[in-house]
């Protein structure tokens, strides 16, 4: 079950999601899945001595689809995570952990659903944001159905 | 602590290693993982990468590279040892058996045994030699590869 | 995908080999730890952080990352394939990691034919390879084993 639109509050937190502490074997791991072979990534010297970084960087797409996980996991099976978009302000490095987090800033009744925006965010343990965002999810009224797969935005006109 | 056991004792260990490990384990041969095995050694032979390439060469279907035992040996068996004694393994040499190609679409079935392991007195002390054995068998029965993997401990 | 720029191996028959014949020698590198991140991509496979960690390779006494030994005998494999041609089908081959390979390392791939025999009517090539780095050190030494038909219609 995910979230139902009428237990929404603004200013309500979303269940946060954490990961870490990351390692280099989760960057390397990340970085060839994606065939991504930026070397700020996986090469310590090119990182350091030719980019002037503090270590090999944490890979912003993977920051991304942890901040989609975070989104995905509250709207769950019944709701849709509509749109998400993120800024990358900050750099992360292997050994920190990050903490994904979400903030109800407004809902709508839209037709037989509900919209809901959230500020989403991904932050250190010294608390700094790295990756500042906003999504956009569409929630099951209580007791209507859920949002249908695949999602098409004209329902919620009706 | 590991000075305090006797040869006689990490004999026995190494003995009770010998025999099966695991159970067999299948895997799919996928294109997306022959093309980046091949890739990633740089090698550029048709046959990974085209179906119609692979056939005029006279094979059944695009061909993974050998070096491709590696992605089974690491995601469908069991390759670390704890051993009783010394401080570091290292990964000494391999020895490979070639048969029918593993072909994208086949479904290889891994086996694996530990088939030697013994215990030798080399200049700089004790040295620990495993020998593992994998075995790979395509969907048909027929025998793909065999890759004898040495490990000394030391 | 993007299509890749694929190489045809040549066409060679068993005729074409002799003992102690060497190939040109193919290099490899400089190693990098891209290579090293490529091929645990492809074995799915990051249990050993001293391959893609400078770290943790210092932390464990190492001078730094160490390149995967199946990767090097890999390269060293592929080699032997575009030596002999694309007839050839492999039947063994053997390798050892003798010394490592870092990141800025060259890899010089060498081979030279053991021998060239028939045994039970089958046509095969012995030969050994090795890798040596820019310090001529031999990181790799290895050995293979492959079968190849005979020129159609005899003759070179």
């Amino acid at each position: 079950m995910g979230a139902i639109f009428e237990d929404v509050e603004i200013g309500q937190e979303i269940p946060r999601l954490v990961k870490g502490p990351i390692t280099t074997a989760h960057i390397v791991r990340w970085s060839a899945a994606m065939e991504n072979w930026h070397r700020i990534h996986f090469d310590w010297h090119y990182a350091t001595q030719h980019d002037g970084l503090p270590d090999v960087l944490v890979n912003g797409s993977w920051k991304q689809h942890v901040m989609i996980q975070l989104v995905t996991d509250w709207a769950g099976e019944t709701g849709w995570a509509w749109k998400i978009a993120f800024r990358f302000r900050g750099m992360n490095l292997p050994g920190e952990t990050l903490t994904a987090w979400g903030r109800v800033t407004g809902k709508e009744e839209r037709g037989r659903f509900g919209v809901v925006d959230l500020e989403i965010g991904l932050r250190n343990e010294q608390g700094a944001e790295g990756t500042p965002g906003t999504a956009r999810v569409v929630l099951p009224r209580r007791g209507g159905p859920p949002v249908p797969y695949p999602f098409d935005p004209a329902v919620l006109a009706g | 602590m590991t000075a305090e056991i006797s040869d006689a004792e990490i004999e026995k260990h190494l003995a009770s290693l010998i025999g099966p490990v695991g159970e067999p384990v299948t895997a799919l041969v996928e294109f997306g993982a022959v093309r980046r095995m091949a890739l990633a050694i740089g090698d550029l032979d048709p046959i990974h990468f085209d179906e119609a390439a692979a056939r005029a060469r006279g094979y059944r279907g695009i061909v993974a590279p050998w070096p491709l035992l590696w992605l089974y040996f690491f995601t469908c068996t069991e390759y670390e040892h704890d051993f009783p004694f010394g401080r570091a393994t290292v990964h000494g040499q391999d020895e490979y058996e070639f048969h029918e190609p593993m072909i994208v679409g086949d479904r290889i079935t891994v086996t694996t045994a530990i088939t030697g392991a013994r215990l030798k007195h080399g200049r700089v002390g004790r040295l620990g030699q495993v020998v593992s054995e994998r075995r790979f068998v395509n969907q048909d029965g027929a025998l793909c590869a065999v890759l004898k993997t040495t490990l000394f401990r030391r | 995908m993007l299509k890749v720029r694929t190489v045809e191996p040549e066409e060679r028959w068993f005729e074409d080999f002799h003992e102690g014949q060497e190939f040109p020698v193919i290099t490899r590198g400089p190693m990098m730890v891209g290579h090293q991140v490529r091929w645990a991509g492809a074995c799915d496979n990051y249990e050993s952080e001293f391959h893609h960690d400078e770290y943790v390779a210092r932390a464990q006494g190492l001078p730094g990352i160490i390149l995967s030994g199946p990767l090097m005998a890999s390269y060293l494999l592929t080699a032997v394939t575009q030596w002999l041609g694309r007839h050839a089908r492999l039947v063994r081959f053997f390798d050892q990691n003798r010394g490592p390979t870092m990141p800025r390392d060259m890899a010089h791939l060498h081979g030279r034919v053991r021998r060239a025999y028939e045994q039970d009517g089958r046509c095969l090539v012995e030969l050994e390879c090795w890798i040596t780095n820019q310090r001529g050190e031999v990181t790799t030494p290895g050995s293979a084993l492959a079968e190849l038909p005979r020129r159609p219609g005899g003759g070179r």
